[in-house]
């Protein structure tokens, strides 16, 4: 409950994650929609991927080296991308995996309603507050 | 939201494709003894061509000059913003065409119907197959029953979505 505003950065990143789910959702139901559609390549967000690129740490770019008898930090890692990936072998007839969309489906349901969630259970404590610890 | 809403309307074209398909397939099914057609000789089966289609067009030339730029030191949610701004390529789904099967027909040995021929005595019957419709009637009430699914999800995202601030 950081900060001077009323509305902190943790509203802004929850936000923000309602927006990746429920963009998610609407590139979901698009495959699903052309399930049975020849020479349509499913399309996703590739959040994973960019995900655990950031999870392993900070590009070594960052590091200086600031005496000549400093380690090289070795090659850049690829940078961090996170886009609509096409699926490879798609031209088939049965591109569409849909076992594997319902699955994205439900998870991505489930992520929005806990984000929801989360934010409602942030505005019953900004109403504690409001109301100085009363209902 | 507006992603939800999207969600719908794709949702929509879903059903009402398959809906579409689920029609040919009837009249395929009702028409499997028809040997007179208004085009003349039996019934041809026929098959629904879907394809994917943009709600919304978006001017081709915007899109490549899009495509060119380079995403590399974004961090996921300006790439996001981008991706979504394009358009994000959701397609709905649409049948585009109903196409007949020129496949041959069936000949059956039935001298005594007025269609046969006087020679040999047999039947051009449709090119209709049961076993095939009954396949296709399947895939067609499955995607169907996915598109429900996903329309009742995108129903509980909104509702959740009302209940903040409530």
């Amino acid at each position: 409950m950081g900060g001077h505003r009323l509305f902190d950065s943790t509203y802004n990143m929850m936000g923000k994650g309602l927006d990746v789910s429920s963009f998610r959702h609407s590139l979901i139901s698009a495959n699903v929609a052309n399930v049975d559609t020849i020479h349509y390549k499913p399309r996703d967000l590739d959040f994973n991927a960019t995900l655990k690129q950031a999870m392993a740490g900070p590009p070594p770019r960052e590091v200086a080296m600031t005496h000549e008898k400093h380690l090289d930090a070795g090659p850049l890692p690829d940078p961090i991308r996170a886009s609509i990936y096409d699926n490879a072998d798609a031209y088939h007839l049965d591109s569409v995996d849909i076992d594997e969309e319902m699955s994205n489906l439900v998870e991505n349901n489930m992520k929005y309603r806990t984000t929801a969630e989360m934010m409602v259970r942030k505005m019953t404590i900004l109403r504690h507050a409001i109301a100085e610890g009363g209902s | 939201m507006t992603d939800l809403i999207k969600s719908f309307k794709i949702g929509g074209t879903a059903l009402s494709a398959h809906r579409m398909k689920m029609n040919v397939i009837a009249q395929n099914l009702a028409n499997v003894d028809t040997t007179r057609t208004e085009e003349g000789g039996p019934y041809r089966r026929k098959m629904v061509v879907y394809e994917g289609r943009q709600l919304e067009e978006i001017p081709l030339g915007l899109q490549k000059a899009e495509a060119r730029e380079n995403y590399d030191d974004l961090g996921f949610y300006e790439m996001f913003e981008r991706e979504r701004d394009r358009g994000g390529d959701q397609r709905g789904v649409k049948v585009t065409d109903v196409v007949q099967s020129q496949e041959d027909f069936r000949l059956v040995y039935n001298p005594s119907h007025p269609d046969a021929d006087p020679v040999t005595g047999y039947v051009a019957m449709p090119n209709v197959d049961h076993l095939t419709e009954m396949a296709d009637m399947l895939v067609a009430r499955r995607a169907y029953e996915a598109s429900i699914t996903v329309m009742n999800n995108t129903k509980a995202m909104m509702m959740k979505a009302l209940e903040i601030g409530k």
